[in-house]
């Protein structure tokens, strides 16, 4: 009994982890390359979310076209932020000084406001989400003595695309390599003839897109999500951002199934030993345990260098 | 008859309300080796951030293969064949030696001659054909110079501006980067413009030079009449 609880909360908890990991890369692109410190990460994945959702419910367009949509609304969202927030703050600096990167958290909390009222204001604090839409021909499989909906693996897979794609895109393309020359000297890029504005644009616009992609995950998996979801995936996301190292995409992903594998273990550990209905909430405070604990002794992330 | 690709004409220049420069002027000829003498904070990296772009004079004209370029921005400069190896080589220490040489190729007319500048690159810097796979970061002093060098000349300039390349390095690699100067100018029709604070050094591979201080030039002249020079002897040589 002890040990089929263990188990399971070790499935879900990697699953999890691999979605939030995968969600998490946009914070560590925009933070990482852009000293962006982007407290509205989760608002912004619950724009991904709520199109996949309103597309299907008003529209009944599938989930499959909403995640292009998210896509696609997120390039143009990201688009917007850079021109209409960002570029004044960090388009044209050669290095980004601690006062500026408060000053994009200012921004950036307000932008989180904004979103998080509209959201309760259009949308409402009821739980919205995809109803009985799931991927496959049954809404749960068994793995051995572990249920799993299909849902969820669904959204790990789109998850391992969305890393695999990313990573490739940063280490294997022009346009990704210029990006880590701009991370690491935008003037020594400049001096090879890269724009560091243009860079610094297209950054905003593919992190900013990876986020609200990212919000099909987070559909998929939360069976229903209200405003109130950000505030989990926000500060979820920036200890896994830590912990892979700022601007570290496979570090993060990494990070993330660390977190998540950490959740699912504490939440066994906890149901087991000490009551079940907490366990939930105590698990998630083990992850933020687990921030602090690299913040003091080992600040640079596990694999910083 | 001398042709000169690069002109500034009374370039007043500096940061927020500090001024650095005064009135600087100077002709850089071409297919040769041009100096930029003097001291620490005489003005002289000012000078180079002016003619890339990096910092935008006061007052004053730069001219670039005949055409103003004041206005054009530093990434756009590069692409009209302005090179430059900054101070402190500003390498990108998380991408790979071969990245590096990538990216130093990334305007248009350099990704055409890639294949060209690779092979110059290597003939001149072996020891960075053995590390291509290695990080920047990991790289020696040495190392990190040559492969700064290596980028700017991956971008394929037509003027290669360098700013105190033995800076920071032991005797007997600044040797070896000055060397590799001379060996440029002999192999490629580049025209180098180079700034040094070791004038012992840069006047035995000089062609022409300017010596500026406290942000005037106050001395020019071929490298004969530079080493015949009181104030160079007195100031600069210890003589």
């Amino acid at each position: 009994m002890g040990l089929s609880t263990v188990v399971i909360s070790v499935v879900h908890g990697v699953l999890w982890g691999i979605i939030l990991g995968a969600a998490s890369t946009g914070l560590t692109l925009l933070w990482g390359v852009m000293k962006v410190v982007n407290v509205a990460h989760g608002e912004i994945l619950l724009i991904g979310s709520y199109l996949i959702v309103i597309l299907y419910a008003f529209l009944g367009l599938s989930p499959y076209i909403g995640l292009l949509a998210s896509l696609a609304l997120g390039l143009i969202t990201g688009l917007a932020i850079y021109w209409g927030m960002l570029h004044k703050l960090v388009g044209k600096v050669e290095k980004v000084t601690l006062k500026i990167e408060m000053s994009t958290l200012l921004i950036m909390f307000a932008l989180s406001v904004a979103l998080s009222n509209s959201y309760y204001h259009f949308i409402g604090s009821e739980p919205k989400g995809l109803g009985l839409w799931h991927f496959g021909l049954k809404s749960s499989i068994d793995i051995g003595s572990v249920v799993v909906r299909t849902n969820s693996i669904l959204a790990a897979i789109v998850a391992v695309i969305i890393v695999a794609a990313l990573h490739l895109l940063l280490t294997r393309t022009t346009l990704g390599k210029s990006i880590r020359a701009v991370m690491q000297d935008a003037q020594a890029a400049s001096l090879v003839g890269i724009n560091p504005v243009r860079i610094k644009m297209l950054t905003t616009m593919i992190a900013i897109g990876v986020t609200t992609l990212s919000g099909f995950l987070i559909v998929l998996h939360e069976t229903a999500i209200i405003p109130g979801t950000a505030l989990i995936y926000t500060p979820l996301a920036f200890v896994i951002v830590v912990l892979g190292g700022l601007g570290n995409v496979l570090g993060s992903f990494i990070g993330g199934i660390i977190i998540g594998l950490i959740y699912g273990l504490s939440k066994a550990i906890i149901a087991l030993t000490f009551n079940p209905l907490a366990s939930a909430p105590l698990a998630l405070s083990t992850a933020f345990i687990v921030l602090i604990l690299v913040l003091l002794f080992k600040p640079e992330g596990l694999f910083g260098r | 008859m001398v042709k000169y690709p690069l002109e500034l004409s009374n370039i007043d220049a500096g940061y927020g309300e500090a001024q650095a420069l005064w009135g600087v002027s100077l002709k850089v000829r071409e297919g040769g080796i041009n100096v930029i003498l003097g001291s620490n904070g005489a003005g002289k990296t000012t000078t180079l951030r002016v003619i890339t772009g990096i910092l935008k004079p006061w007052r004053g004209d730069v001219k670039f293969l005949g055409e103003n370029i004041v206005n054009v921005p530093t990434h756009k400069r590069v692409d009209m064949g302005v090179g430059m190896v900054p101070e402190g080589r500003r390498l990108w220490p998380q991408l790979t030696v071969y990245e590096t040489l990538e990216l130093g190729a990334y305007t248009k007319h350099a990704k055409e001659k890639f294949e060209k500048n690779l092979e110059l690159v290597y003939t001149l810097f072996p020891v960075l054909k053995e590390r291509s796979k290695q990080l920047a970061g990991t790289l020696s002093g040495g190392e990190s110079q040559m492969l700064a060098i290596a980028r700017t000349l991956m971008s394929s300039p037509r003027i290669l501006l360098m700013d105190e390349p033995s800076l920071g390095l032991a005797p007997k690699l600044v040797i070896e980067v000055f060397k590799v100067i001379e060996k440029l100018k002999k192999e490629t029709d580049l025209t180098v413009l180079l700034v040094e604070q070791n004038v012992y050094m840069a006047l035995q591979i000089a062609d022409y030079g300017y010596v500026l201080e406290h942000g005037r030039i106050v001395l020019e002249g071929s490298r004969e009449e530079l080493k015949e020079s009181e104030r160079i002897k007195k100031a600069y040589l210890g003589l």
